[in-house]
C-alpha cells in the first residue's frame, strides 16, 4: 500500500508574489516507522508545453532517520522559504512554467513516491494574454 | 576506464613481481609514467562509477539541487551568489554600448557584416578552384588532348561559381543600399507597466514605402525528434510603436524618430531555460521601392517586477 502524504499550502489563496515567504507543512500516514528512510521536501518550477520539460528547485530539504530525534519522520513537519523574483508563473501558448511544492517520500527497497500542489508566482493575470499579431506581410496588400 | 585501468595495474604488479621471467618488464622513469597514467585511469572510472551511482539513487530535484549550487560557486571567492533575477537573461550585452541621443544603443541580432564576409570568403575560393580547374582544362584542350571528364565536371563547378557571385553582390548591394538602423532606449532593463523612450535613426538612399518598429514577445520551445533538435517559435505579442509611410530618406541624411515603448503591465518577463525561453525584442521593417521587405531585430530583456522595483 502507499504511504499517505498529506501536503497543505498555509496560505489558501496559493498566490504569492516575489519576496513572500511560502509556508507549507506536511506529514505521511499509512505507512510503517522503520518502512521511511528519508523525505525530500521542493519548492520548484517546471515547463510544460512543446518544448522538453525543464525544471529549477529554489528550496530543498531532505531528511533522513538520522536528523529526526525520535527518529520518525512521518510526523508533521513546517518548512518556509522567501520566493523567488523569478521565473512567475506564466501560461503562454507553447511555453507554460509551472510553480509547485513537493513531497518526496523514500521507502526501503528503493521505492519512492511524491505528491505535490501547486501554487501561482505572480499575479494571476501575469502574462501577456496571446493575440494575433499584427502581420507586416499581411499589411503588404494595402501598399 | 575503471576495468582498463584495474586490470592493467594488477598486470603490471604481476610483472614486477616475476622480474626477468615476466614477457614485458618496465623499469626507471617509464615505469612512473605508466604507473602515472594507469592510476589516473582507474580513479577517473572509479569517480565516473561514484556519480552513476549517486544519479540512480538521487531524485531528479536533489540532482538538479547538486549541479545548480556547483555552478553558482563563486571559484574565486566560494561563497554562493544566487542570480537576483533566476531565469531571466543579463544585460551586459545590451548596456556596453552607449547611446548618442539615449542612454543605450541597442545591438542587433544578427549584423550582415559577417554574413557578406563569410559569403565573400566562399565566393573567393570558389572560384578560385574553378579558375584553376579551368585553366588545367584548356591546358587539355590546347595540348590537343582534352580532358572531356574534366570539362563535364567544370559545367556546373564554373555555373555555381558565376551564381555565387551574383548571390554576393545581390546581399552586399541589399546591405549597403538600405543603410544600418540604429535604435536607441532610455533606460534598461525594462519593467512591466513602465514607459520607455526609443530613438530610430535609418539611413540610406531610399523612397520609404513603410517604416515600422514594434514590440514584439516571441516565445521558444526546442524538444528532441529522434535525434534532432528542433526549435519552435510562437509570436504572441505584436504592437507598433511608430509607423511611417511613403517618404523619401536622402543620400547622407537619416530619418530620425523618437518615439514612446510602453511595455504592458502584465507582460511576462524575458525568460530562459535549457529548452525553452520567452523573448522580447524591437523589430524594425522597412519596405522600401525596389528593396525586398527588410527585417531587423533588436533584442531587450523584461524583467519582473519585484518588491524593490514596482511601479
Amino acid at each position: 500500500m502507499e504511504p499517505l502524504i498529506s501536503l497543505t499550502i498555509c496560505d489558501p489563496h496559493r498566490t504569492y508574489r516575489p519576496g513572500d515567504t511560502l509556508e507549507c507543512e506536511y506529514q505521511v500516514d499509512a505507512v510503517a516507522l522503520e518502512e521511511v528512510k528519508a523525505i525530500e521536501s521542493s519548492v520548484m518550477w517546471w515547463t510544460e508545453g512543446k518544448g522538453d520539460e525543464d525544471f529549477g528547485v529554489h528550496h530543498f530539504e531532505r531528511r533522513t532517520v538520522s536528523d529526526s530525534p525520535d527518529h520518525d519522520l512521518r510526523n508533521l513537519h513546517r518548512f518556509q522559504t522567501v520566493l523567488p523574483n523569478s521565473p512567475l508563473s506564466y501560461d503562454g501558448r507553447i511555453v507554460k512554467i509551472h510553480w509547485c511544492v513537493r513531497v518526496r517520500v523514500f521507502l526501503k527497497q528503493g521505492k519512492e513516491t511524491f505528491f505535490e500542489q501547486p501554487f501561482l508566482l505572480g499575479h494571476r493575470d501575469t502574462g501577456i494574454a496571446p493575440e494575433a499579431p499584427e502581420s507586416p506581410k499581411a499589411e503588404q496588400d494595402e501598399d | 576506464m575503471f576495468l582498463v585501468g584495474a586490470i592493467a595495474l594488477a598486470a603490471l604488479a604481476a610483472s614486477q613481481m616475476l622480474g626477468e621471467a615476466a614477457p614485458l618488464v618496465v623499469t626507471g622513469w617509464l615505469l612512473w609514467v605508466v604507473l602515472l597514467v594507469l592510476i589516473s585511469f582507474f580513479l577517473i572510472g572509479a569517480g565516473g562509477i561514484v556519480r552513476a551511482l549517486l544519479q540512480v539513487s538521487a531524485s531528479a530535484e536533489r540532482r538538479s539541487v547538486i549541479s545548480q549550487r556547483a555552478t553558482e560557486v563563486d571559484l574565486l571567492s566560494g561563497v554562493d551568489k544566487p542570480a537576483p533575477f533566476p531565469n531571466v537573461e543579463p544585460d551586459a550585452d545590451i548596456t556596453n554600448s552607449p547611446g548618442v541621443r539615449l542612454a543605450y544603443r541597442l545591438p542587433a541580432v544578427e549584423t550582415p557584416f559577417w554574413q557578406v564576409l563569410s559569403l565573400a570568403i566562399f565566393c573567393v575560393v570558389w572560384n578560385a578552384i574553378a579558375a584553376s580547374l579551368t585553366v588545367l582544362a584548356v591546358k587539355t584542350f590546347l595540348a590537343g588532348e582534352p580532358d572531356w571528364f574534366l570539362t563535364m565536371f567544370l559545367v556546373p563547378f564554373v555555373g555555381l561559381g558565376v551564381w555565387v557571385i551574383y548571390y554576393f553582390l545581390r546581399r552586399l548591394l541589399f546591405y549597403t543600399g538600405i543603410g544600418p538602423s540604429n535604435v536607441e532606449i532610455s533606460d534598461h532593463p525594462l519593467y512591466p507597466g513602465r514607459s520607455y523612450q526609443v530613438f530610430l535613426s535609418q539611413s540610406g538612399q531610399l523612397r520609404v514605402k513603410r517604416l515600422e518598429i514594434a514590440l514584439v514577445c516571441e516565445e521558444e520551445a526546442a524538444y528532441r525528434h529522434g535525434t534532432d533538435i528542433r526549435t519552435d517559435r510562437a509570436q504572441v505579442y505584436r504592437k507598433a510603436i511608430f509607423s511611417k509611410k511613403n517618404f523619401d530618406i536622402s543620400p547622407g541624411l537619416s530619418h530620425e524618430e523618437q518615439v514612446d515603448l510602453p511595455i504592458p503591465e502584465n507582460a511576462m518577463h524575458s525568460f530562459k531555460s535549457t529548452s525553452n525561453a520567452v523573448r522580447w525584442r524591437l523589430i524594425l521593417t522597412c519596405r522600401a521601392q525596389g528593396w525586398p521587405l527588410i527585417e531587423r531585430a533588436f533584442p531587450i530583456v523584461v524583467y519582473p517586477c519585484s518588491a524593490e522595483n514596482a511601479p
